[in-house]
C-alpha cells in the first residue's frame, strides 16, 4: 500500500514536470475551464428570481450541490480522466505491453499514470464556492460534518472511477468503444438534486446505477439529511465495485492480443 | 531446471475481416466475416540458464507472438510454458521483476522528458534500491556511451540513443531472463555493434538468459550459439547455427584465383559459375561433391588460391523459408491487426 | 445542400469529393456500435434537463414564464435543441485537423492534388447526412411521445426559414470548428485548449439553457456572436419567438457570419500552411 502511494507520488511529479513544459496552454485552460460552472450558477440565479425552491432545495443548497459536483469531478479529472481516455488506445496500439510487464498492479498503473493538473483549479474553485454557500446557509460548522463530507467526496470519486474503469475495460472486446463519451452524458444524472427524479428512478440511481451517490450524498451528509443506512450502503457498494473491477479486468486481459509493432 | 521452457505452445487469433467501400461496410454491419490465423503452432523448446539463443523467421512467422506469450503478455490458445518456474501469463509480480522484454520498434520512455526521469520512474516501479540502481545505470551508460545524453529530452535523442536508453530502462532491475525483439532495427552499423557488445556482456557477466529475434543476421551470428528457426508458426530447426547450414544448405562455394584470366566455358564443367572476374571466380557445387570437385579443379587449372565456403547465411535462410511453405495454399499473414487503411483514427 | 459553404476558389464539386464522402459514410457505418450507443446515451442529459425544468415550473406559480418561456416552450426548446445536436456532428473536425497537423499526417494530404479543407468538409457533411437519417428515428419518437407539449412552427414560412437557418447553421458550426482546429498551426499543444473551448461553444450556442436567460447586457453581446447562429437562432424561429422582420434580419446576419468565417478560415489556412512549410512540419 505504502509502495503504491510512493509510486503514485512519483508519477505525479513526473507529470508535473512534463506539464510545466506547456505553460501557454496551461494558462489558456485556466481562463476557460470554469465557464461551465459559472454559467450553471448564472442559470440558477435567474431561476431563483422566479421560484423559492426546486424539489425541496433552496437556492444556496442548490449552489452547494453545483459547487460540490464541480469539485468532485475536478478531482476525478485530475487523477483519472486522462488515463481512462487513454486505455482504449493502449489496448488498440499494443502499448499496454509496457504496463503488463511491470511488477506492479496493471490496473493501478494504467489508472494512475497521467495526472491532469488543468482540472486542479476547478477543484479549488468548486470547494471555495461550497465554503461560501455553507456560510450563506448559516449551517453550524462542525468537524464531524466536514469529515463526513470529505469522506463521501472521496467515496464518490472512487465510485465514479470504478464505474468508468469497468466500462473502459469493455474496449478489450470493442476497440472503438469510447465509454468516455457515454459517461460524460451520465454525469448529468449525478449533478442534479436527487428529488428532481421520480421516486422509482431515484431508487435505481441510488442502488443500481449509483450516480446519486457521487455528488448528492456528500451534500446531504453535510446538511445532515443522509440516512445512516444509505451512507453505509454507499461505502459498501464502492468497495464491492472496486473488487469487481479488478476481477473483470483480470478476466478481460485474457482477450488482449497485443497489436504487432 | 531450464530457465525457459515451452511445450506445444499454440496461439490462434480470430479476426473480423473488414471490407472496403460502402457496400463492404454495409455487409460488415450484418454479417461480419471471421478468419482464423494460427500464429504459433505447437512450439516446444527449452533454454538453459545463461544461454543466448537466436530466434529466426520471416515476418509473421510467429516469433513475436511466441516472445509475447513467454513474457506473459498473451494467453496461449493451448500448450504450456514455464519461465523461471513461473507460468508467464499469470503475471505474478515476482515473475515480472525477474524478466524483461525489449521491443525494438517501441519505446516506453517519456517523450517530453529527459531519459533520467523515465529511469527514475522505473526504479520506483521495480523497487530497486537507489545505490544499486545508480551503480547499474552508470555501468550501462558507460558501456553504451550515452553518459552525456542523460539530461536531454527523449524526443531530441537519435534513434540509436533512444534504443540504448530503452535497453537501460529494461535492464536496470537486472532481469534473469531477457526477451529481445529486433533490438537493432533501423540502427546504424556502429550502434548495432555497440548494442551487440553490450548484450554479450550482459549475457556473460550477469548470466542473463537471452532469447533474441532479429532480421539482422549479424546479430544472430555475433551473439547466438544456438538458433531456433520458426516458419508458419512451427519450429523448423533447433540447434547450432553450423548444423542449420549443414542440414539445410545442399551446396558449397569454391572461390578460386588462377594465374591467368579464366573463361566461363572451362569452369562450367565443374559447377554453376556464380561470379567471374578475370582470374577470380566463384563456383557453386553440391555439398557432397565438394571434395572431389576441389581435386579436379586443382588438377585442371593453374590455381594460386582456393577456398571452400558455405553460402551466406541469409541465402540459406531465404532458401529454407521458400521451401517450407505450408501444405495449404491459404497462407495468410498471421497478424493480430487487419484494420483497413484508415488514417483518421481520432475521436 | 450547402454548396455555398465550399471554401471558395478551391476544387469544384467532383467525383473526388463524392469519393471522400463515401469514405466518411463507411467510417460512420463501420463503427455503428459507438454510433447507436451515442444516440441512446445522449438522451440522458436531455431527460435530466427536462426533469429539472419540470421541477422548477412545478415550484413556481401557475403559468410561470421565465424570460418569455412557459413550461411547454421550455420543454420544446430542450427537445428540439437535442434533435439539432444529433445532426450537428461537425465538431470532430477540430480534433481531426489538430491531430493531423501535429502528427504530420497532414503531409500525405498536401502531397495529393486535393484541397485539404474541402476533404474535411466532405467527410463531415457525409457524417451529417448519416446522422440526419438516423435522427429521424428519435425525432419521430419525440414528436409522438411529446405531441401534447411540443410547440411547432405555426406558419409555412417559419418551417422554411427554420430549414434554411439550420443548413446555414451547420456550415457555421463546421467553419468555427475548422478555425479552432487550424489554430494548431500556431500552438504546439492545443488539445487541452480544445477541451476547454468545447463547453464554451456549447454554452454560447444555447445547449445549456436558452441564451435569453442571460442578463440583458450579456445577451446583447452573446446574441450577436456566430455561435448564436448555429442553433439558437433556428430554435427561436421554431418556437415562434421572432416575427418575419426579425427572422429576415437574423438570416441576413447569419449569411454575414458565414461569409466572414469563410474568409477567415481561408486566410487562416493560407497563413498557417505557409508557416507549416517554413517550419518543416
Amino acid at each position: 500500500m505504502i509502495r503504491y502511494l510512493r509510486l503514485w507520488r512519483e508519477l505525479f511529479i513526473t507529470c508535473l514536470l512534463r506539464e510545466m513544459l506547456f505553460r501557454a496552454n496551461f494558462i489558456a485552460i485556466l481562463a476557460t475551464s470554469s465557464w461551465w460552472f459559472v454559467m450553471n450558477v448564472v442559470m440558477f440565479q435567474v431561476i431563483f428570481g422566479h421560484v423559492t425552491e426546486i424539489a425541496g432545495w433552496t437556492k444556496y443548497e442548490i449552489f452547494f450541490l453545483v459547487g460540490t459536483s464541480h469539485a468532485t469531478f475536478g478531482i476525478f479529472e485530475t487523477l483519472f480522466m486522462v488515463n481512462m481516455t487513454r486505455i482504449p488506445d493502449l489496448i488498440r496500439t499494443g502499448e499496454l505491453d509496457f504496463y503488463l510487464l511491470k511488477p506492479v498492479s496493471t490496473q493501478f498503473l494504467i489508472s494512475a499514470r497521467y495526472a491532469d493538473f488543468e482540472a486542479v483549479p476547478n477543484t479549488i474553485v468548486g470547494f471555495l464556492f461550497v465554503a461560501w454557500c455553507a456560510a450563506k446557509l448559516h449551517a453550524v460548522f462542525s468537524w464531524t460534518a466536514l469529515a463526513t463530507f470529505a469522506l463521501f467526496v472521496v467515496n464518490g470519486v472512487t465510485l465514479y472511477y470504478t464505474l468508468l474503469f469497468v466500462s473502459v475495460t469493455i474496449s478489450f472486446w470493442f476497440m472503438r468503444f469510447h465509454a468516455m463519451n457515454i459517461w460524460w452524458q451520465l454525469t448529468s444524472l449525478a449533478r442534479q438534486p436527487a428529488e428532481v427524479f421520480p421516486p422509482a428512478l431515484r431508487f435505481v440511481l441510488t442502488y443500481c446505477l449509483p450516480m446519486l451517490v457521487i455528488v448528492n450524498f456528500p451534500v446531504k451528509a453535510y446538511l445532515g439529511r443522509l440516512p445512516l443506512a444509505a451512507g453505509i450502503w454507499a461505502l459498501v457498494a464502492t468497495g464491492l465495485l472496486l473488487a469487481l473491477s479488478q476481477v473483470f479486468f483480470t478476466f478481460a486481459l485474457r482477450r488482449y492480443r497485443s497489436a504487432s509493432s | 531446471m531450464a530457465a525457459v521452457e515451452a511445450t506445444a505452445l499454440t496461439k490462434v487469433f480470430t479476426t473480423v475481416k473488414r471490407r472496403g467501400g460502402l457496400t463492404g461496410a454495409f455487409r460488415g454491419l450484418f454479417r461480419p466475416e471471421r478468419t482464423e490465423v494460427r500464429a504459433v503452432e505447437g512450439a516446444s523448446f527449452a533454454l538453459e540458464p545463461g544461454e543466448l539463443v537466436g530466434f529466426l523467421g520471416p515476418n509473421g512467422a510467429g516469433k513475436t507472438t511466441t516472445l509475447k506469450m513467454l513474457a506473459g503478455l498473451l494467453h496461449p490458445t493451448s500448450g504450456s510454458a514455464s519461465v523461471l518456474g513461473f507460468t508467464p501469463w499469470e503475471r505474478r509480480d515476482d515473475f515480472r521483476r525477474r524478466i524483461s522484454l525489449v521491443m525494438g520498434a517501441k519505446n516506453q520512455l517519456w517523450w517530453d522528458l529527459p531519459a533520467r526521469d523515465s529511469l527514475a520512474l522505473n526504479r520506483e516501479i521495480y523497487g530497486v534500491p537507489y545505490d544499486r540502481w545508480k551503480k547499474t545505470v552508470d555501468e550501462m551508460i558507460e558501456m553504451l556511451e550515452v553518459g552525456n545524453r542523460l539530461e536531454v529530452q527523449v524526443r531530441e535523442l537519435s534513434l540509436g540513443e533512444r534504443m540504448k536508453f530503452e535497453l537501460i530502462a529494461c535492464l536496470l532491475h537486472e532481469p534473469q531472463v531477457l526477451f529481445l525483439d529486433e533490438p537493432t532495427i533501423g540502427l546504424d552499423v556502429v550502434s548495432q555493434q555497440r548494442i551487440r557488445e553490450f548484450l554479450r556482456d550482459v549475457n556473460a557477466r550477469r548470466r542473463t538468459t537471452i532469447l533474441l529475434t532479429s532480421h539482422n543476421m549479424a546479430d544472430i551470428k555475433g551473439l547466438a550459439s544456438r538458433v531456433l528457426l520458426i516458419n508458419h508458426g512451427r519450429i523448423m530447426h533447433d540447434g547450432p547455427l553450423a548444423t542449420l547450414i549443414e542440414r539445410w544448405s545442399g551446396t558449397k562455394r569454391l572461390a578460386l584465383t588462377a594465374s591467368r584470366p579464366l573463361v566461363r566455358s572451362e569452369l562450367a564443367a565443374f559447377g554453376e559459375v556464380l561470379a567471374l572476374d578475370g582470374p577470380a571466380a566463384v563456383l557453386c557445387v553440391p555439398r557432397d561433391r565438394a571434395p572431389a570437385v576441389t581435386g579436379e579443379v586443382l588438377a585442371a587449372l593453374p590455381v594460386l588460391d582456393l577456398t571452400v565456403e558455405d553460402p551466406p547465411i541469409e541465402d540459406i535462410i531465404a532458401e529454407i523459408f521458400q521451401e517450407t511453405r505450408p501444405p495449404t495454399s491459404a497462407a495468410k499473414a498471421p497478424k493480430a491487426e487487419s484494420s483497413g487503411g484508415e488514417d483518421h483514427e481520432w475521436e | 445542400m450547402g454548396v455555398a459553404a465550399l471554401p471558395a476558389s478551391l476544387v469544384p464539386w467532383s467525383r473526388l469529393n463524392r469519393r471522400f464522402m463515401t469514405i466518411g459514410l463507411s467510417d460512420a457505418l463501420a463503427y455503428r456500435g459507438t454510433f447507436i450507443l451515442g444516440i441512446v446515451f445522449a438522451m440522458i442529459p436531455l431527460a435530466t434537463s427536462l426533469l429539472l425544468w419540470l421541477a422548477i415550473y412545478r415550484a413556481g406559480a401557475v403559468g410561470l414564464s421565465i424570460a418569455g418561456f412557459d413550461l411547454h416552450g421550455m420543454l420544446s426548446y430542450y427537445l428540439v435543441m437535442h434533435l439539432l445536436g444529433l445532426v450537428y456532428v461537425v465538431e470532430d473536425v477540430q480534433w481531426d485537423v489538430t491531430q493531423q497537423i501535429r502528427g504530420g499526417t497532414l503531409n500525405s494530404y498536401l502531397m495529393r492534388p486535393i484541397s485539404y479543407c474541402l476533404v474535411q468538409w466532405d467527410l463531415k457533411m457525409a457524417a451529417v447526412l448519416v446522422a440526419a437519417v438516423i435522427a429521424l428515428i428519435p425525432a419521430s419518437l419525440v414528436v409522438i411521445a411529446a405531441r401534447s407539449i411540443l410547440v411547432l412552427p405555426a406558419a409555412a414560412w417559419q418551417w422554411g426559414a427554420f430549414v434554411v437557418a439550420v443548413l446555414v447553421g451547420i456550415q457555421i458550426a463546421f467553419l468555427l470548428s475548422l478555425c479552432i482546429g487550424l489554430s494548431a498551426f500556431w500552438f504546439l499543444e492545443t488539445s487541452g485548449f480544445l477541451m476547454a473551448a468545447f463547453p464554451m461553444q456549447m454554452i454560447l450556442s444555447g445547449s445549456l439553457f436558452p441564451l435569453e436567460l442571460l442578463p440583458k447586457p450579456v445577451y446583447a453581446v452573446v446574441g450577436n456572436l456566430p455561435w448564436t447562429y448555429m442553433t439558437y437562432f433556428p430554435l427561436q424561429i421554431w418556437l415562434g419567438r421572432l416575427d418575419a422582420a426579425a427572422v429576415a434580419r437574423g438570416l441576413l446576419f447569419q449569411a454575414g457570419w458565414l461569409a466572414a468565417l469563410l474568409g477567415f478560415s481561408t486566410w487562416l489556412w493560407s497563413r498557417g500552411i505557409r508557416r507549416y512549410e517554413a517550419v518543416g512540419g
